[in-house]
C-alpha cells in the first residue's frame, strides 16, 4: 500500500487500523471481492491489530448493500488464536502449566 | 478537560496520591491508580498519535484496550495502548507519529 | 513434570452471567475457577451508577455496581476462585485453554466445562471524521466520567437514542457535561420512554429520524453536522444542523462478543432482534459444543437479570451434568428459570427477543420447547410498541392507569405514575407502604395507580429507576400547588431558593419556589425535591432547570 500524505478528514474511513476508506472497500467488491475475508486480503482492512473488531460490521453493511446478499449470508472472518496480541518474550518463556 | 470533583452518586472525589509524568517533554500531574489516557484528558490532551497512512491524529476511542487509537510511546516503547496502562511516577510519555518505530518515523514529516 | 491443572468448571467473564454461573455451580459443590481480562469483576454492572430497572428479586432499583458488589460477596460466600487480569487467548489445541495473566505470564489448563460469560461489544458507525480524537464510544465515555471521573468533553453529541445512549447521556449530565442533543435514525426512540424523560426534563434535545453527517476538527473535534433521514434513511438535502461540539459518542448498540465460542467450534446463527451472529444453546444454555455453556449478552444482548438468570441456568446444567444435583431437582430448578426468564421477555419490548430465543432453541433441535408457556397468541396481539417520537401528550398520560384522576388531584396530595411503556420492572410496587401500586400479572404489565390507597406519602418517587413517579399536591396551601420529583444533580437547589420549573420536555414553564430537598438515606442518592407553583402548573411543571455551578 503506497503510503499517501493527503490530509483529508473528510474521507470516510471504515478500517481504522489500516486507515482504509470506504471507497477502497467499494472499489474492491466492484471488482468482484465480496466475501469479509477476500476484501482484508485485497484491502487490507480487517488486518489490524484489533483484528476486524471494529470495522467487520461495517464492511459487512457495505457488502449487503452493494450486492444486496442478506446480511446473515454474510459470514465473519475465522477467528484465530490468540485473541488478544501477546508480547514476543512472553510467548517465548516456558509457559507454566500450574 | 475536567476532573469530576464532586459527583450527585459517587460523592467526593477520593483523596489518591499526585505523581508527576512527562508528557512530550512536559511535566503534569496524574493521580496514582488512573490510567494513562485519563490522566491526559484531564490535562486537555486529546490527539494521542497520529496515523502511519494519512497522518492524522487519533485518541481514545474504545476505551477497553481493543482499537488501539489511543497508543503512544511510553517509556520509550511506542504502541503501549494507554487506556489500559495506569500511570507510575515519573513515567515518559511521547505522541506517537506512525509505527513510532526507532528508524525516524516518529520524527513529525 | 508438573501435571497440568485441571478444573471441574471454568466461567470466562465476570460480569452478571459469568458470576451467576459461578455462584450456582459452587452452591451444589463444583469446583469453579472465573476468569475475567479487567482488573475487577462485574463486568457492565461496576460502569453502572443508576438504579437498574428489573425485578426486586433481581434487586432492581439498586444501582449497577451495588448489584455487583452484591453478587460478588455471593460468589465469595460460595468460594468461588476468582483471577483477574486474565485473558482468554483461545485453546491451544484440543481441550487446552491458555490463559495470559497481567499481560506477563502464560498458563494453560484443562476444564471438564466451560460457560462463556464473555458479554457484548459495542457496534462501530462510521461517518466522515468519526476517526477524529473527540468520537468514542459511549462506553468509552461512561467508564472515563464513572471509574476515572474525568470529564471526556463539555459539550457532547449522543448517536444512538437506545437505553444504552439515553443512560450515558444522562451520566454525561450528572457529571458535568452538556448534552447538545441525542440523534437517532429511526423515526421514534428506541430506548424505553422513562430514560429519555429523563434528559428531555433535562433539556436536551432527542432529534429522531437524523444522524451525524459529519465530525469536523483539526487535533480533535470542534463541530459536528447532522442531517434529517427521509423514511428509508437517505439524507434529506438541505435539513442539516452544525453544532459546536467537543465529543461526539458513538452508540448503536452490541454485538454479542462472540471470538471464543466462534474457536471453541460452537455453531452460530444470525439475530438481528439480538445483535447479530451468536452462538446457539439448548434449554440447558449448552452451546453445539457438548460441555461448552454460554449465558448473557454473548448469547443474545439483553438486560442485566436475564444474563444473571441464564448464568444461574448455566451454572446448575453444569451441576447436574457433573452429577451434583440429581434430574428431578434439576428439571424443577430449570423450569423455575425459565420461568423468570420468559416473564422478564415478556411485553413488546421483549417480545422479538423472545420469539428469537425461540428460534435459538428450535435450531439447536430441542424437543422441548420452553417457550409454550408463555401464551404467544397473546403476545402477538399485544405487541405493537407504542413508538415516541417524543414526549407524549398530558392526554396521553392522562389515558394510562398510573395517571390519578382530576377529582383524586384536587383531594390532595397523590402519586402520579408517568410510566407507560410495558417494560420489565417493578420496584415501584414493593416500595409503596399502602400497596397503592400493583403491576398485574406480568412484570411487564403497565404499573396501576390504586388512587384511594394512595396516600402522597412520597416514597415510591425514589424507588422509581425510570424517574417517572411524581407526587402532587394541589392543597398545598390557598394559591400553590406542591409538586414532588426526583432529583440527581448537583449542585442541590436550596430550600426557600427560587429556580424555573420546567415541562416533561425541559421547557421553561414559570418560577417556582423550593420547599422541600429530600435526601434521606434509603432514598439511595435520588433527592426528591419539592417545589411549590401556581395550581394551574400541577400537570405540566415535572422538574427543574439544572442550577450550573460555576465553583
Ligand atoms: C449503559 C448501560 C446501561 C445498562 N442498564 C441496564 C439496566 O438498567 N438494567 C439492566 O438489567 N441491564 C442494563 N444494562 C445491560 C447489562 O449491563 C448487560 O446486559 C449485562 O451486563 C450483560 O452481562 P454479561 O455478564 O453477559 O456481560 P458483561 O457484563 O459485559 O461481562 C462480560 C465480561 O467478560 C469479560 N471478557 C470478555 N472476553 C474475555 C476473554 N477472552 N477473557 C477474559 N474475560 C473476557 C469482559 O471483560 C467482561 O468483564 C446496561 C448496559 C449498559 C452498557
Ligand atoms: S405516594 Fe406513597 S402511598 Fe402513594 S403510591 Fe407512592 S408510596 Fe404509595
Ligand atoms: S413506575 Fe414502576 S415500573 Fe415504571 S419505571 Fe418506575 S419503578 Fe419501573
Ligand atoms: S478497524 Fe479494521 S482491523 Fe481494526
Ligand atoms: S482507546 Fe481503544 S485501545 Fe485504547
Amino acid at each position: 500500500m503506497p503510503k499517501d500524505n493527503e490530509k483529508n478528514s473528510i474521507k470516510k474511513i471504515i478500517c481504522r487500523c489500516e486507515e482504509i476508506t470506504e471507497e477502497e472497500i467499494r472499489e474492491a467488491i466492484r471488482e468482484g471481492y465480496t466475501t469479509i475475508k477476500s476484501i482484508k486480503r485485497r484491502t487490507r482492512a480487517g488486518m489490524g491489530l484489533c483484528q476486524g473488531r471494529t470495522c467487520s460490521t461495517l464492511i459487512r453493511d457495505i457488502i449487503a448493500e452493494m450486492t444486496g446478499d442478506k446480511k446473515e449470508d454474510i459470514l465473519p472472518d475465522s477467528v484465530r488464536p490468540p485473541l488478544y496480541p501477546v508480547e514476543l518474550s512472553v510467548l517465548g518463556k516456558k509457559v507454566n502449566k500450574e | 478537560m475536567k476532573r469530576i470533583k464532586e459527583h450527585p452518586i459517587l460523592g467526593k472525589e477520593e483523596k489518591r496520591k499526585k505523581i508527576k509524568i512527562v508528557v512530550n517533554g512536559k511535566n503534569i500531574y496524574a493521580y496514582k491508580g488512573e490510567t494513562i489516557a485519563a490522566a491526559l484528558i484531564a490535562n486537555g490532551y486529546r490527539d494521542f498519535r497520529y496515523t502511519h497512512r494519512f497522518n492524522l491524529p487519533r485518541g481514545f476511542f474504545c476505551g477497553i484496550g481493543q482499537c488501539t487509537d489511543c497508543s503512544m510511546i511510553v517509556n520509550g516503547v511506542p504502541n503501549i495502548r494507554t487506556c489500559v496502562t495506569r500511570v507510575e511516577e515519573g513515567m515518559i510519555i511521547e505522541t506517537q507519529y506512525g509505527y513510532g518505530d526507532k528508524d525516524g518515523k516518529n520524527e513529525r514529516s | 513434570m508438573e501435571r497440568m491443572r485441571e478444573v471441574e468448571l471454568l466461567v470466562i467473564g465476570a460480569g452478571p452471567a459469568g458470576l451467576g454461573a459461578a455462584i450456582e455451580a459452587s452452591r451444589y459443590g463444583v469446583k469453579v475457577l472465573l476468569v475475567d481480562d479487567k482488573d475487577k469483576p462485574g463486568g457492565q454492572l461496576f460502569k453502572q451508577i443508576h438504579k437498574f430497572f428489573g425485578s426486586k428479586e433481581h434487586l432492581a432499583g439498586t444501582r449497577g455496581f451495588d448489584i455487583g458488589l452484591h453478587l460478588l460477596k455471593e460468589a465469595d460466600s460460595q468460594g468461588v476462585e476468582i483471577s483477574l487480569q486474565t485473558k482468554v487467548l483461545g485453546t491451544m489445541d484440543k481441550d487446552v485453554i491458555s490463559l495470559l495473566v497481567k499481560e506477563r505470564e502464560m498458563k494453560l489448563l484443562k476444564a471438564k466445562r466451560i460457560v462463556l460469560a464473555t458479554g457484548g461489544i459495542e457496534k462501530a458507525l462510521s461517518f466522515p471524521g468519526w476517526n477524529l480524537p473527540g468520537v468514542m464510544s459511549a462506553g468509552a465515555a461512561q467508564t472515563l466520567i464513572n471509574i476515572e471521573r474525568v470529564l471526556p468533553g463539555e459539550r457532547i453529541l449522543m448517536v444512538g437514542s437506545g437505553n444504552v445512549g439515553l443512560i450515558i447521556s444522562y451520566q454525561l449530565l450528572q457529571a458535568g457535561a452538556d448534552v447538545v442533543g441525542i440523534v437517532e435514525a429511526g423515526s421514534s426512540i428506541t430506548g424505553y420512554l422513562v430514560h429519555a424523560g429523563k434528559v428531555m426534563r433535562a433539556g436536551v434535545p432527542i432529534y429522531t429520524s437524523h444522524t451525524i453527517k459529519e465530525a469536523r476538527g483539526g487535533k480533535s473535534v470542534e463541530e459536528v453536522v447532522i442531517t434529517a433521514l427521509d423514511r428509508r434513511w437517505n439524507p434529506i438535502k438541505g435539513i442539516e444542523k452544525t453544532f459546536s461540539a467537543d465529543t461526539v459518542c458513538i452508540s448503536v448498540g452490541l454485538n454479542p462478543n462472540g471470538q471464543l465460542a466462534s474457536l471453541a467450534g460452537c455453531e452460530f446463527k444470525f439475530f438481528p432482534e439480538l445483535g447479530g451472529f451468536l452462538p446457539l444453546h439448548d434449554d440447558n444454555m449448552e452451546s453445539t459444543k457438548k460441555g461448552i455453556y454460554i449465558a448473557g449478552d454473548l448469547s443474545g444482548i439483553e438486560e442485566a437479570n436475564s444474563a444473571l438468570d441464564e448464568g444461574r441456568l448455566a451454572g446448575i446444567s453444569v451441576a447436574a451434568s457433573l452429577g451434583y444435583i440429581d434430574s428431578n431437582r434439576f428439571a424443577k430448578l430449570k423450569e423455575d428459570y425459565w420461568d423468570r426468564l420468559n416473564k422478564l421477555r415478556g411485553g413488546p419490548f421483549g417480545h422479538k427477543r423472545s420469539i428469537a430465543k425461540k428460534k435459538i432453541l428450535l435450531s439447536s433441535q430441542q424437543k422441548e420447547m420452553r417457550y409454550q408457556e408463555i401464551d404467544c397468541i397473546e403476545l402477538e396481539e399485544n405487541t405493537k410498541l407504542k413508538n415516541y417520537k417524543s414526549i407524549p401528550s398530558l392526554k396521553e398520560f392522562q389515558e394510562f392507569p398510573g395517571y390519578p384522576s382530576l377529582s383524586r388531584i384536587k383531594k390532595g396530595a397523590v402519586a402520579c405514575i408517568e410510566c407507560i411503556q410495558e417494560i420489565p420492572c417493578d420496584p415501584c410496587v414493593a416500595a409503596c407502604p399502602f400497596k397503592a401500586i400493583n403491576i398485574n400479572p406480568y412484570i411487564t404489565d403497565l404499573p396501576y395507580l390504586d388512587e384511594n390507597k394512595c396516600k402522597g406519602c412520597g416514597v415510591c418517587i425514589a424507588s422509581c429507576p425510570g424517574q417517572a413517579i411524581f407526587v402532587l399536591n394541589y392543597n398545598y396551601s390557598s394559591e400553590k400547588a406542591a409538586i414532588s420529583f426526583p432529583y440527581e444533580y448537583l449542585p442541590y437547589p436550596k430550600i426557600g431558593g427560587k429556580a424555573v420549573g420546567v415541562n416533561r420536555k425541559g421547557e421553561p414553564v414559570a418560577e417556582v419556589k423550593i420547599v422541600k430537598v429530600d435526601k434521606r438515606a434509603n432514598f439511595d442518592k435520588t433527592a426528591v425535591i419539592t417545589i411549590a407553583c401556581d395550581k394551574k402548573y400541577i400537570n405540566q411543571i415535572r422538574s427543574i432547570e439544572r442550577i450550573k455551578d460555576d465553583a
